[in-house]
């Protein structure tokens, strides 16, 4: 095989980063980037340099916005007393889109998994047991994922958060064990969380 | 295209695209492989439910390779999970570095009969309630023990105890214990490390302590030997492993 430009290799790298693009579709887009002309280009460099300048942590709920509060967090028709936590922005949009929530969220920013180098002290565990500290928050729905990095996160939450007297619940398991909320359908998450059951509190 | 079948545990799941993952497994007949678990993540797919990580269960693969690194997984079913691993974070700690050990201590592919019934025993251990801890050094001295990296525990590697003196420190580089005579032969040395700590090891790896739950090792031993694996592990593999952390 010929040798290809370093240029092309390199933008193809960064392009096989990131999440659902192949080795193949990379070099589709990098060599879709060569050839379109030096304004697309710069159009598509300004939009990036926007979003990092831009899309910030909310520092409440640790959700992606432009403003901080975000705007779940900064409304004034939303229950204040009720914090979903869920593992990523991407959780919060479906539960959202399903228009079956009204209280607060808590983004985690992902799942505790050692195996990809991830700790509790990675997430933004340490943020939710100071908002709860804080009070005004009467419960706490966890709803990561039905996996086994789920299932861990949700159970260092509970250990976290029984100690603070906050009621706990966890999402009915309308979402396949084994499965992700992001691919759940929109009225299997509206009954998860209509489900939920209250987690009995733990024997001190 | 031919089709394998094997029993298999899943050690390590990542995101291929937006609808596949590639799942690595410890399989009895082939030791670690990766597969791709194509459309795994659609809510219609069969396989949802079935692997999850440190689930045991049956695999159907083709045989043929696929981007030359891993076969396409055609079928799986789980038979056996650890539900209590995720209720215990020593438990999950203790799960997930006995995965990320078998993956790291082993070549793809090379069959590990063994270390795959010491893997499944590991998680019907943690299961069970035995002390995470316990069932963890147990597995390592076993792993260590299957793939020719268990160190000389008892007596000086280089002289083999001819000198009259007990052991004084571990040598990694020349693989064991080093009486205080043969002490300058062993280049960078583990200093501290107890002969009770070792002791345990070396019994660990016979593996004739059936009944784990039984077991108690004194805290400051446990400690001992944790220390001793996790140094004697990075110094094995070269680098120090992510799941030591909590351990
Ligand atoms: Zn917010
Ligand atoms: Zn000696």
């Amino acid at each position: 095989m010929a040798r290809g430009s370093e240029s092309i290799d390199g933008l193809t790298a960064e392009f096989a980063k990131m999440p659902g693009i192949g080795v193949r579709t990379a070099r589709r887009l990098a060599f879709y980037i060569q050839s379109i002309g030096m304004n697309e280009a710069d159009k598509l460099i300004e939009a990036i340099r926007e979003v990092k300048a831009r899309a910030k942590r909310c520092s409440m709920c640790y959700n992606v916005a432009e403003q901080d509060p975000c705007p779940i967090c900064s409304t004034g028709n939303r229950d204040r007393s009720t914090v979903c936590v869920v593992e990523r922005v991407q959780d919060l949009a479906i539960i959202e889109s399903s228009g079956s929530y009204n209280g607060l969220y808590h983004v985690l920013g992902g799942h505790i998994a050692p195996l990809d180098d991830v700790h509790p002290e990675d997430l933004s565990i340490d943020l939710l047991v100071r908002r709860v500290t804080e009070g005004g928050i009467d419960e706490v729905i966890i709803a990561t994922n039905p996996d086994t990095e789920g299932d861990a996160t949700a159970n260092y939450l509970v250990e976290r958060l029984q100690p603070l007297g906050v009621t706990l619940s966890m999402l009915a398991r309308g979402v396949p064990a084994g499965g992700q909320i992001e691919y759940a359908a929109r009225g299997t998450v509206a009954g998860a969380i209509a489900g939920r059951r209250p987690l009995p509190a733990k024997a001190p | 295209m031919p089709y394998e079948k094997t029993e298999a545990i899943l050690i390590r799941a990542t995101d291929f695209s937006e609808t596949s993952r590639v799942f690595s497994f410890f399989s009895r007949r082939f030791g670690r492989m990766s597969t791709l678990a194509k459309g795994v993540k659609r809510k219609s797919s069969r396989m949802i439910g079935q692997v999850d990580l440190f689930s045991c269960g049956e695999i159907v693969f083709s045989s043929g390779w696929y981007r030359d690194r891993m076969h396409i997984l055609a079928e799986a079913c789980a038979f056996e999970t650890f539900p209590a691993i995720r209720d215990d974070m020593a438990r999950y700690y203790a799960a997930c570095h006995a995965a990320e050990l078998a993956r790291a201590m082993t070549e793809e592919e090379d069959p590990a009969p063994d270390l795959f019934g010491e893997l499944r025993g590991l998680m019907r251990r943690l299961q069970a309630g035995v002390e995470p801890a316990v069932a963890l050094l147990a597995f390592e001295a076993r792993l260590l023990l299957l793939t020719g990296f268990l160190p000389e525990l008892d007596r000086c590697v280089v002289c083999r105890g001819d000198s009259g003196r007990g052991p004084a420190a571990f040598s990694p580089g020349l693989g064991g214990v080093v009486c205080p005579d043969c002490s300058s032969e062993g280049g960078d040395l583990f200093e501290g490390v107890s002969t009770g700590a070792l002791g345990i090891l070396a019994r660990l790896a016979e593996g004739r302590v059936t009944r784990l739950d039984r077991v108690r090792i004194a805290p400051t031993v446990k400690r001992q030997v944790r220390r001793f694996l996790d140094r004697y592990e990075a110094y094995v593999l070269g680098y120090p492993l992510r799941t030591a952390k909590h351990l």
